[in-house]
Parts: C-alpha cells; structure tokens; sequence
C-alpha cells in the first residue's frame, strides 16, 4: 500500500462525493419550487419564478443548516465523550495495578503519535466499561478535540496494534474529518428543514380548513406533501452520500496511519481482531455518533454505514488475510487466554506449523506412527499383534508402538478419506528419515501389507505412494515425469485402479481376474501386493497424454458424483503418479 | 482603451494576490519543518534525561549487572554531551555525526542491558521492569518518529517549492530544497526491546 497514493485517491473521491452532494442539495431546491409554482400557476408558470423561489428555498436550507452548527457547536469533543459514557483517563499512578501498564502505554503512544503527525495531543479518555475494541475522537477544532479507547482496546490490542489505532485517529484530527461530517451533517438537516416545513404546512391546513375553498384547500395539501416527499428523499440520498464521504474519511485515516506509524501490520492486526471480536459499543448513544469510530458501534446497512467493510480494508493492508483460515487457527488454539488465542492465531500465522517442521524428530514420530496405523488391521486381533510386534521389532527404538496402537484406533474411526489425506499432506516429514531407515521403512511397509491374509488395493497402493516419495527424494533426477506408453497399453492396470476407486470388494471376481492377470497366479498373498505396485508401475510409464486420459476415466468411473473418500484415492493415486488430478481435470 | 488597462490591472492584482498566496504557504511549510527538525533535538534531549531515571529504577532488580548499567550510564553521558556541542553549532556535520556516533553506543549498551534482563525469567514479568521495558521503548519510538515527522514536512515543502508556478516564487524569494534526513548507523541497530 502506498500511502501517500491512497491519501490523494480518497481526498479525490471525497470531493466527487462532496460536489455531488452539492448537487443534491441544488436539486431539492429546484424540484421543490418548481412543484410549487407548478401548482399554484399552473397557468402562467415562468422559468424566473421557478428561478427566484430556488434562492428562496436554498436560503431556507442554508438557515435550516445555520441553526444546526450551532447547536452543534455548543457541544465540544468532552461533552460527546460523555454522553457516550466516557471518562477522562486516569493518570497511570493513580490508576488500579491492573491498568496502570495499559494507561502509561496508551498516554506514550498517544504523545508518539502526536510527534509523528505534528499535531497536538488532545485530551484523552477511556470507555472503561466498553469490552469491545474501538476508539473514537470527537470535537471540532484541535483544542476541543478528545480521543477515546475503549478498555477493550487497552487490553486485547499490543503496543503496535494500539499504536496503529491512536494513529488512524490522529489521522481523522489531521484531515479535519469531525468538521467536514459536522458540516455535511448541517447541510442534511437544512435540506430536512423542506420535509419539516411541507409537514407543518401540511399540518396547519388540516386543521383549520373551513374558511377556503375547496381547491385552494386541496392545492394546499399536496403542497406540503410534494415538499414533505422531496425533503425526505433528499434527506435519503444525502444521507447515502454522507455515508460514502465517511467511508472514504476511514480510508484515508486507514493511509495517515500508515504513514504515521511507517508499517502496516500494526493496524491490519488491530483491524483483524476486531474482526473476531467485536466493536460494537454498549452505550445507546453509539447511533448518533457512529461515524467518529474506528469502526461501526452499531449494526448497520452497508450502503448507510460510516465505515467500510471491515474485511475490505484489512484486505489493502493485508491483502493474504483469509478469516476461514485464521478462525481455523483461532479454534485450534484453544488454550490461554483470549488475547493470547488472538496473538497466536492472527501474528503468527502457520507458526504451529513451522514449529513442527522444526522439531523434526518428534513431528516425523508422529508421521510414521500415523502411516503404521493406518496399514495396521484394527478388525483382527491376531494380524494386529503380529503387525504391532514387526513395528516394535523395526522401530521399537524410537518409541512409536505405543503411539501406533493408539493411532490405529483413530484411524479405523475415521473415514478413508481422512485418514488418507492427512498421510497424504504431511508425506514430506519422511523426508529426515536417514538412507538406512528409508530401506528399513521400505521393508517394515511391506511387511505390514502382507500381513494378513486379505490385502487391500488401498495398503498396497498406500506403501507405493510412500515408497515412491521417498524414492523420489533419493534420486529427484530419476522421477518420471511422463513415459511413452498409451494408453490402451495400460487398459489392464487402469483397470486394477478403478477397482481402487470405486471400492469393489476385495474378493470381486473382476479384482481376482484382474490380480492374476497382472502378473501372478494369485496363491500367494504377497504377489497379490505386487499387482498393485507392477499396475502403478506401468502407468508411470504412462505418456502424458495417457495420463489425462486416466485421471478423466477414474473420475467418470465413480459416476455421478466423486464421493471424498474416491476423490482422496484419486489425489493419492496422482501423487503415486507425479501428476496432479486437478490440474488433468483443468486441462480438458 | 480603458478596458485594455482595466484587464491588465485586473490580471496583474490576481497574480500579486496568487503570488502573496504562494510564498506565505511557503513559508509556513519551511517553518514547519524547522519545527519539526527541533523536536528531534527536544526528544533526544528527552531521551537523555529519562535515562539515569530508568536505570536508577532498575538498580534495585540487577545488583549484579553494576557493569551493564555503568555501561548505559556512561554511554548516556557522552552521547548528552555531543547533543550539548552539537545544539550550539547546528548544521556542523562533524558534530551531528559523532551525536549519531554516540547515540548509538547507547543504543547498543541498552540491547545488552535487555539480554542481561531477558536472562532472568522472573524479572520479565515484574511491573517496575515492564515499565521500564516501556518507557525505553516509547523514547525510542520517539525519536524516530521525530525524525520520520521531520521528513514529511521536508517532503511536503520541497513538493511546495518544486511545482509550478510555485517554483517561480520560491526561486524569487530563494526558497531552496531542503535536506533529507538519512537513517544514520544509529538507526539501524536500535535495540530491540523485547520480552
């Protein structure tokens, strides 16, 4: 983001709002005394006296606006403060020890910021009773002006995220945004002082009529009607573009906060929690005074709100932000407190992750465990000892066959799909694995394939898709990317892996055809592995062109609809293959 | 006849007018520079008052660290006295750049004195040490935001006397552009304070 550039942009727009305000307000002007003398000289109706009762009527709109500034002006920033249920904030020493470290903090933020923008600091208060993050300022000129956080501010934002804030306010004091609202917001009243003299018009002559005629009685009514109807949608379409005015205000203060505070994470962390916690205010004044907040303090419509989308402008500081993901980040840090669970899962975006790449030892504990259990037969009891004890016997030293028993049984509770895609995700923690424990996974995978008597297509291909990676990772120069057989040379092992896909049952007589024809005669259990392993061996010597082909007719085979756990298969399948599913599909 | 000399009038009062305009902008633009150059001298003057406080109020909590804070005092001493010589010239670049010499000793005695902090578990949560950790921080930021204050209003002026027809009054008047201020060594490794 470049600030200065983001600046002239909303000080550009919010003159093309401001002209077209100034439009609003000749147009109510003009429709309305061209109504009037519509219906009084209907007859003789002149362009000059359309012309003469416009003035007429933008002067009553400009006493309308006039009495408005000063009954606002009467009201300074302190008074605002109040009536939102602010209090002048303490000095840190007399303050409880709990906010003693808070206030100091805010009171040196807020000179910081006073330095850093050249303007003086204004008087500060505090919301102590407000838990939501927001803050405000409010007075007209720079020495009636009040600055005011909420408690929740104080504690839930760190030293940059609060100096961030304090700076989009001082942004808002710079720019002069309370007096261009106040301004606008007099002009909005003048152009409603039409709709509150057509109803007192209105009004009068429906109560006392007997003395006119009828026509003239009438004439009168739709009078004050017509200006009552004007006034109101003026007042509307004013109230829009007040709207869109303030918005393009909290841009630009999004950009003199960045420009105060030379970094933009501060005020994209700050905007961030508030995403997942809240500004909105207790007070029930906060209506009246939305448009002063760092953000809303009331729900409101979008075209009539004050402030941006909340989610648009973290995206110009942050444009990577993705709140499913943080949120997912925030539900898995369920411990500490609620500040910390933020910190952790807004600043330190994937830290767990990285953690656990880093702590190589325990996280690739973990992955083979996973890879052991999801191999091991939870439903026979003896295959599952026989199993657990070729484990203990191959890696008994590192302390997984605890881990694995317990694994096993989550994982037979999962669907495949799961289980799958976490191996499939996680496939590259192996890669620490030393040469000599590759070949001794290599074996132990084996091993636990043929195991039992009844090998699954899924094993098989699951310790090929493992065998293959690490393959891969050993020799990068030797992965295929693409062979020269077609197609139709490999119809026999497609065949074998739509089977896989479509989850037959093992004992299909089309899946022991198909075993025997792959290469062995089907007595022997491990040879039936090997069918599996010779089918993904051929079609990695699949042409590119055979490849899509494949990945179309494993998806067509599954039918209507590609249920998650076939579509898992399928991703596995690819990565067995180098090939990616998805991007076969997008070629089409 | 007349209205040749009326227009001629006319344009001419417009252009004294503009040119009034132009050249009292400018000169309120260069004092707010200036200004903001001072603050620069107020903060660091700040920053080397608030300092003997700071490690008077520490004292108490590292007994054993005497030499790391007679290191932070000492440092504090020196760079207070190049402020002293370089506010009474001002604009001697030898002067400003042994402040900046100076300034950063501090700053590197004050990074070793919050390892030295850092190494104690417990004295990272107590209150009189977060405090200090804060007000640290805070005069650090000061000063750099002094600094990045007094570069805006450079900018903002050198755009004011740049453009046209600004350029020509400011030319007239001998408006020059002004300097920049570089991000000196002293800025680079500012201590990191943290906990």
């Amino acid at each position: 983001m470049d600030f200065f550039r983001s600046q002239q942009d909303a000080q550009r727009r919010t003159i093309g709002f401001l002209l077209l305000f100034v439009v609003v307000v000749l147009l109510v002007a003009f429709i309305s005394s061209y109504v009037v003398v519509r219906l009084f000289f209907f007859e003789t109706t002149q362009i000059s006296d359309v012309a003469i009762l416009t003035v007429v009527i933008l002067c009553i709109i400009a006493t309308g606006c006039l009495i408005r500034v000063v009954i606002l002006h009467r009201e300074g920033g302190a008074a605002v403060a109040h009536s939102l249920g602010g209090e002048l904030l303490p000095e840190a020493g007399n303050s409880g020890e709990d906010d003693r470290l808070h206030i100091q903090r805010f009171r040196n933020i807020v000179e910081e910021m006073s330095i850093a923008s050249g303007t003086p600091a204004p008087a500060l208060y505090w919301l102590p009773n407000e838990s939501s993050i927001n803050a405000f300022v409010a007075g007209l000129s720079p020495s009636d002006a009040v600055l005011a956080v909420t408690r929740g501010a104080l504690e839930c934002l760190d030293r940059n995220e609060l100096q961030a804030v304090v700076a989009h306010e001082f942004g808002h004091l710079l720019n002069g945004d309370m007096r261009l609202n106040t301004r606008v917001a007099c002009w909005l009243f003048g152009i409603f002082s039409i709709y509150i003299i057509g109803r007192s018009i209105f009004r009068i002559r429906a109560r006392a009529s007997s003395g006119d005629s009828a026509k003239a009685f009438l004439l009168i009514l739709i009078t004050g009607l017509a200006l009552m109807a004007i006034g109101y949608l003026g007042k509307i379409g004013g109230r829009l573009l007040q709207a869109a005015i303030s918005r393009q205000r909290e841009y630009l203060a999004d950009a003199s906060a960045v420009q105060f505070t030379r970094q933009k994470d501060g005020l994209a962390g700050a905007l961030k929690k508030i995403y997942f916690l809240s500004s909105e205010l207790q007070t029930v004044n906060a209506d009246n005074y939305n448009h002063l907040f760092l953000n809303d303090g009331v729900k409101i419509s979008r075209l009539f709100s004050s402030h941006p989308p909340l989610l648009e402008r973290i995206r110009r500081l942050d444009p990577s932000f993705h709140p499913e993901i943080e949120s997912m980040k925030l539900s898995q840090a369920q411990n500490g407190d609620f500040t910390e669970r933020m910190d952790h899962a807004i600043t330190t975006q994937f830290a767990a992750e990285n953690l656990a790449q880093n702590d190589t030892t325990s996280s690739m504990r973990d992955e083979l465990a996973w890879l052991f259990a999801v191999l091991i037969d939870n439903s026979d009891k003896e295959i599952q000892e026989k199993q657990l004890r070729r484990v203990e016997a191959d890696w008994g030293e590192y302390g997984v066959t605890a881990l694995v028993r317990k694994l096993a049984g989550v994982a037979s509770a999962q669907p495949v799909y799961r289980r799958l895609t976490r191996l499939r995700v996680r496939l590259a923690r192996l890669r620490y694995l030393s040469a000599q424990q590759k070949t001794q996974l290599e074996k132990t995978l084996f091993a636990l394939v043929t195991a039992n008597e009844e090998i699954s297509l899924l094993e098989a291909a699951v310790a090929y898709m493992v065998r293959r990676y690490l393959d891969d990772i050993e020799h990068p120069a030797q992965a295929e990317v693409a062979g020269h057989l077609s197609y139709e040379q490999c119809r026999q092992s497609v065949a074998l892996l739509k089977v896989l896909v479509s989850g037959n049952p093992r004992t299909a007589p089309e899946y022991l055809t198909l075993v025997t024809l792959a290469g062995d005669s089907g007595q022997e259990e491990p040879l039936r592995a090997r069918a599996m392993e010779n089918a993904l061996d051929q079609l990695n010597r699949l042409s590119f062109e055979g490849r899509r082909r494949l990945f179309q007719e494993l998806v067509q085979s599954c039918g209507d609809a590609v249920s998650e756990d076939q579509w898992e298969i399928i991703a596995l399948i690819a990565v067995c293959l180098h090939a990616s599913p998805l991007l076969e599909e997008s070629d089409e | 006849m007349l209205g040749t000399i009326t227009v001629v009038f006319a344009v001419i009062i417009i252009l004294v007018v503009l040119g009034v305009l132009i050249y009292n902008k400018l000169i309120a633009s260069r004092n707010a520079y200036k200004n903001a150059f001072s603050q620069i001298d107020v903060q660091l003057t700040r920053r080397y008052d608030l300092i003997p406080n700071l490690v008077e109020s520490v004292k108490a909590y590292l007994k054993h660290e005497n030499e790391t804070l007679n290191q932070v005092t000492q440092a504090r001493n020196i760079a207070a006295g190049d402020l002293k010589n370089a506010a009474a010239s001002p604009g001697d670049a030898a002067l400003m750049r042994q402040l900046g010499e100076a300034d950063s000793a501090l700053n590197a005695s004050l990074g070793r004195l919050m390892l030295v902090v850092e190494a104690y578990p417990d004295l990272k949560a107590n209150q009189t040490i977060m405090q200090f950790n804060e007000e640290l921080s805070s005069t650090e930021n000061r000063v750099a935001f002094a600094r990045q204050a007094y570069n805006d209003e450079v900018m903002t002026f050198n755009t004011l006397v740049q453009v046209f027809p600004n350029n020509i009054i400011a030319s007239l008047f001998g408006f020059t552009s002004a300097a920049f201020l570089e991000a000196g060594a002293e800025k680079r490794d500012a201590p990191k304070v943290q906990f």
